[in-house]
């Protein structure tokens, strides 16, 4: 078959007589999955909205199904059958799933929602993609990864023939990643294209055609996903190869940074004990729901713990609540950074200075100076770029960026234990390889403890001093030095 | 200080009493008679700035008080400047300030808040003051408006006269419909029914005498056709509410049960919504008018008396009239029924 | 030193949050100050300023409460209880003990609100939209539905040192220390955080509950001070005296920048928002323009304000 499904032709866009993207080429067949590479600024979402219609090029055509356009709107690539399913849910939780699928479509006449008719369809297009889910549930109570797949559902009633994924599995649990790779499986049999963005690596052979890399706004590698060279992707992506895996160094032993002993919270893990000398970096490595990161909420105060002790710095320590784990030296980073870390519409000074203002401030007042010292103190060591400066919203930052800030607020406190749940989450490759080496140096220059749980086994290998493994709430393996690596660490969770 | 309204939670109560003095417990005593009103002459009022703190203009009575003084102020070729009091104490202070800054030279202060007069008086400017319905103490020089218990009275005589011409004062119950919340106003108008009825068909036995507190339209609505359900077969009761639509609602009840014939109402405003009802509905005997499309009759001329150093009478009472569906069109124009 | 000249100028790009809310301000005191002979005057001046400290002490709290993302509606009606037991007070006892027993009120009712909020957990809308209607109640239930004459006790509200009224420079004491407490204190900066995003609030180790209690029973107390000062300047209380006063509060601080989700405003933003309502309220009066026309006009500017910070917000936006 030689029609493509989509063709964009040496497309150029300028944002405010910017050029950003410099006469880029795409192809997608149908049944092709293409994997669209590279780091956060290199063009991949402007290419793709220009696809959906979302803004216009500059210059440059783009052909759906035969039909040449020098423009295209939102409405149109809708009738051509371009759909885009992104990271963040564009869901109705309080629906059902049946509801979810139709939604605003929904099947029926003159107002009414036929629902025999509604769900009868669910379940088959459910069916379709080989999933399990129960159409009268709602949305609200599925996994993450299930309403993903909702939201595919739905762009298929809507007769998909281009589908654009935009980093789908940043938020997903390796079995969830498995089963939307399935279910993509089946669009491909059903000659549905795919373009999947993705920050994952490991990802693309496994479910991409092909591969093409985007840099700087230039398309800069197309190859088959098949052969394609992993080391040839990074440096494809960086410009420059990338940095061989900086080997832990054998840490000296200073004293016990946290000590845990048969640490339990309920049902969700029982038993764990471990200790982290001060400077450690020890990750633990384990799936969602194999009870990491609760692990790390219970130590901090957000959990209840139901058994077991911890020490800090030889101490006695029982966690009440995060105000006194705070208050003793404990930092504590959330995975979710828009709900539990960031503060949105205050500034990145303030949002680093946070937990330090006791420190920071003489009889309950803070010294707006000391504030703006201390971010740029970080600002630099972090590689944090503010554009305009400590007063900048935190909320205008890139993901990678307001990560930093955030971990720039527990080095400013001072913390004697750094607790880190999912530290790269939605952070892309150049920004995460940053974080890696700033917690790495802070943790030995100040020997801070860190205990880091992580899903990611990339991660754990490019992160680590240690490494446990956790499964079903209880650690099951331990690697250390050159042991830590990615088949061993995988073996071990599953 | 008001960019969203505030106060309305209680216009409701306040805009069912058609009159403003019940709002106060500062009722000045009822005096017979009243003052005639007169037209403001032409040219009277040259040269001379006169100041209204009103009511609430979102209130109808009030509104009405405010376009008839603006009306004869106009007539009269006064200057005249209007505040709003917006039925609160510390609005109508702030207004009385702006009346000191543009120098008036006397005003009519319809405050509601009697009690916060002092501080009004004294914030303004030291001129003549007429209060409007409520005291405004001590700087009033005159005093206009309702003559409560006369006003009761009035209409109380108005059903007194048809039930002794046609039913020889036989009567099965005298329903009044109250309004605690209104303090002492509520005992003079309610009790001016009474009297003026006592007047012609002797005191009324306890027994026959049923007060509710409903002198609401939605009250009365809850309450009447309970009252009704008491007096199984009785076609001669005698319903009076302090208000119009207190009746409005009595007799909305009563025909919801098939019983408007059997009530005999009389009210107490003889507002515009209800002129067509009294003129159509033989069983509303009577509504007692207030008037107060004419209140600048009254406080306009009073007013540039008192400016002018003339000497006023400290009583400005309204003269008011029972209204029926034969009298009606002498008192108002009554189009559209 | 280069790199500070860099955030300087780029901070200059981004336009200021009250710097429509001034342009507007500006631009109705000017057309006032034109269109009336009576505006431009001291004795008017000190006419709005008076008008205004009521409200404005109420909003001082209000700004606190609101950064944090919560509202307080049973401040009016708080007023015209503190007015009613203090007239109540003066009357029988003396100056000392009514506005000791007002101010304890303030105090009690706060620990109530604060209680309900922080401890039960039932959310500060309803517990103050209950309190609103159960104080109101009780402000009837003191006088018996009455007004109540409070005699020798005007100068809390009326006395002018240096030419001052007293409410005022209660007023702008209490601002100032407000304003600085929002800027540099822990507290008020804990109180953007709250307001910004309470969960990462909770996770970072703020004391959220400690700092809200604290601001409700600040925000009663501020209700029952201002209730004391409108009845000692009307030297007599009112139940219905400070009825609404809770939207005028919210309508100034919304203002002046704030947001009803929290995590935004400012002291000054709401002294300007305060101000400019105060200007309008006067001006519209010295113009004559009718009562009903004054309503459409003041709903009207309220709009075109905000709609003015939401283009603000938008601009800046696009230069980042």
């Amino acid at each position: 078959m030689n029609v493509d499904l989509a063709h964009l032709k040496d497309i150029r866009k300028s944002f405010n007589g910017v050029e950003v993207l410099h006469g880029v080429d795409l192809t997608l067949a149908p049944g092709e999955v293409l994997a669209l590479l590279g780091e956060n600024g290199a063009g991949k979402s402007t290419l793709v909205k220009i696809l959906a219609g979302d803004i216009p090029p500059t210059s440059g055509s783009i052909t759906i199904a035969d039909t040449e356009l020098a423009r295209l709107d939102v409405y149109q690539a809708r009738q051509l059958g371009v759909r885009m399913i992104f990271q963040e849910l564009n869901d109705a939780p309080t629906l059902s799933v049946a509801e979810n699928i139709f939604l605003g479509q929904w099947p029926g006449s003159k107002g009414f929602v036929a629902w025999g008719d509604m769900r009868e369809k669910a379940r088959e297009i459910l069916k379709r993609l080989e999933v399990d889910i129960d159409v009268d549930a709602q949305a609200g109570s599925l996994r993450v990864g299930e309403r993903q797949i909702l939201e595919i559902a739905r762009a298929l009633t809507q007769n998909a023939k281009v589908l654009v994924l935009d980093e789908p599995t940043a938020a997903l649990s390796n079995t969830e990643v498995e089963r939307l790779f399935i279910v993509m499986d089946q669009l491909k049999k059903q000659g549905v294209g795919m373009i999947y963005i993705t920050h994952r690596l490991d990802e693309v052979s496994r479910v991409a055609d092909r591969v093409q890399v985007l840099r700087d706004g230039n398309s800069v590698l197309t190859v088959d996903a098949k052969g394609a060279q992993r080391d040839v992707l990074v440096t494809a992506m960086l410009g420059h190869e990338a940095l061989k895996n900086a080997r832990p160094a054998p840490v000296s032993t200073t004293g016990n940074g946290l000590e845990i002993t048969n640490l339990s919270s309920g049902d969700d893990f029982t038993d764990v004990s471990m200790t982290i000398n001060a400077g450690e970096v020890v990750c633990l490595f384990g799936k969602i729901g194999s009870g990491s990161s609760e692990v790390l909420e219970s130590i901090y105060g957000l959990r209840p713990v139901t058994g077991g002790s911890i020490q800090i710095l030889g101490k006695k320590f029982t966690p009440k609540s995060p105000q006194e784990s705070s208050s003793s030296g404990i930092g504590y980073l959330p995975a979710d950074r828009q709900r539990l870390g960031s503060f949105g519409s205050r500034s990145v000074a303030e949002n680093l200075a946070v937990a330090s203002w006791k420190a920071m401030s003489r009889l309950g007042f803070v010294d707006a100076g000391n504030e703006v010292k201390a971010f740029s103190r970080w600002s630099d060591a972090l590689k944090i770029s503010a554009r305009r400066g400590p007063t900048q919203e935190i909320a205008t930052l890139s993901g990678g960026n307001q990560q930093k800030v955030l971990l720039g607020r527990w080095f400013e406190a001072k913390v004697q234990v750094l607790l880190l749940v999912e530290p790269t989450r939605g952070v892309d490759v150049g920004a995460r390889r940053d974080i890696y080496d700033i917690i790495r140096r802070q943790a030995k220059e100040s020997g801070m403890a860190v205990l880091v749980a992580t899903s990611d086994y990339e991660e754990v290998v490019l992160l680590a001093d240690r490494a446990l493994v956790m499964s079903r709430g209880k650690i099951v393996s331990e690697f250390t030095g050159n042991s830590v690596e990615a088949t061993s660490l995988i073996s071990a969770a599953s | 200080m008001k960019v969203v309204s505030s106060s309305k939670a209680r216009l409701g109560v306040v805009a069912a009493l058609a009159i403003s003095a019940l709002i106060t417990i500062q009722i000045v005593p009822a005096s017979a008679g009243g003052v005639d009103f007169r037209k403001a002459v032409p040219g009277s009022g040259k040269g001379i700035t006169i100041g209204l703190i009103g009511l609430d203009d979102s209130i109808g009575f009030g509104k009405d008080v405010h376009d008839s003084i603006a009306r004869e102020a106009k007539k009269a070729g006064a200057k005249f400047v209007f505040c709003d009091g917006k039925l609160k104490g510390d609005v109508a202070l702030a207004c009385a300030k702006t009346f000191k800054l543009k120098k008036v030279q006397g005003y009519l202060n319809f405050n509601a808040d009697a009690a916060a007069a002092a501080a009004i008086c004294k914030a303004g400017p030291q001129v003549p003051v007429i209060a409007i319905d409520i005291e405004q103490d001590p700087c009033q020089s005159a005093f206009m408006g309702a003559d409560n218990a006369n006003a009761g009275a009035s209409t109380g005589k108005a059903i007194g006269n048809y039930f002794k011409k046609n039913f020889n004062c036989e009567y099965d119950a005298f329903i009044s419909l109250e309004d605690y919340g209104v303090g002492i106003a509520n005992e003079l108008r309610m009790g001016g029914y009474r009297d003026g009825f006592a007047s012609v068909c002797g005191a009324i036995p306890a027994a026959k005498l049923k007060k509710y507190d409903a002198g609401r339209l939605d009250k009365a609505l809850e309450v009447m056709p309970d009252a009704l359900t008491t007096l199984p077969g009785k076609n001669k009761i005698i319903v009076v509410a302090i208000n119009d639509q207190g009746i409005q609602g009595a007799f909305s009840a009563a025909k919801a049960v098939g019983r408007e014939k059997d009530i005999w109402a009389g009210s107490q405003g003889a507002e515009k919504t209800v002129w067509c009802d009294i003129k159509t509905n033989d069983h509303w005997l009577g509504a007692t008018a207030y008037f107060p499309e004419r209140y600048g009759e009254i406080g306009v001329p009073y007013l540039i008396d008192l400016i002018k150093g003339k000497k006023v009478p400290f009583q400005l009472k309204i003269k008011h009239v029972a209204i029926n569906g034969t009298n009606i069109d002498k008192n108002f124009k009554v189009t559209g029924c | 030193m280069s790199k500070t000249t860099e955030v300087e100028k780029d901070k200059k790009r981004s336009i200021p949050a009250s710097a429509p809310l001034m342009v507007f301000f500006v631009g109705l005191f000017t057309y006032f100050s034109v269109a009336s002979e009576y505006f431009f005057d001291i004795e008017n001046f000190r006419n709005i300023a008076v008008a205004l400290a009521v409200t404005g002490i109420v909003c001082i709290p209000g700004t606190l409460l609101m950064i944090a993302g919560q509202v307080d509606l049973s401040v009016g009606s708080a007023a015209a209880v503190s007015g009613m037991i203090m007239a109540n007070m003066v009357n029988k006892h003396s100056i000392a003990v009514g506005l000791i027993t007002a101010l304890v009120f303030g105090l009690t009712l706060g620990i109530i609100n604060g209680f309900l909020v922080t401890v039960i957990g039932v959310n500060s809308l309803i517990t103050t939209l209950g309190g609103l209607a159960t104080l109101y109640g009780i402000a009837l239930l003191i006088g018996n539905g009455q007004t109540v004459m409070m005699r020798n006790f005007e100068w809390l509200g009326t006395a002018q040192p240096w030419g001052v009224p007293l409410p005022v420079v209660i007023f702008t004491v209490l601002a100032i220390m407000g304003a600085i407490s929002l800027r540099k204190s822990t507290y008020g900066r804990s109180l953007y955080a709250i307001g910004s995003n309470p969960n990462a609030a909770r996770v970072v180790g703020i004391r959220s509950n400690r700092l809200l209690f604290i601001t409700f029973v600040l925000s009663s107390v501020g209700a029952a001070l201002a209730g004391a000062v409108l009845c000692s300047q009307l030297s007599a209380a009112d139940p219905n005296a400070a009825r609404g006063l809770e939207l005028e509060v919210i309508t100034a601080i919304v203002l002046g920048g704030a947001s009803l989700a929290g995590g935004r405003g400012s002291m000054f933003g709401t002294i300007l928002g305060l101000c400019t309502i105060g200007i309008l309220n006067n001006g519209l009066i010295l113009l004559d323009v009718p009562t009903f026309w004054q309503r459409v006009a003041q709903g009207l500017m309220l709009i075109i304000a905000v709609s003015f910070d939401s283009l603000r917000q938008k601009l800046n936006n696009q230069r980042s």
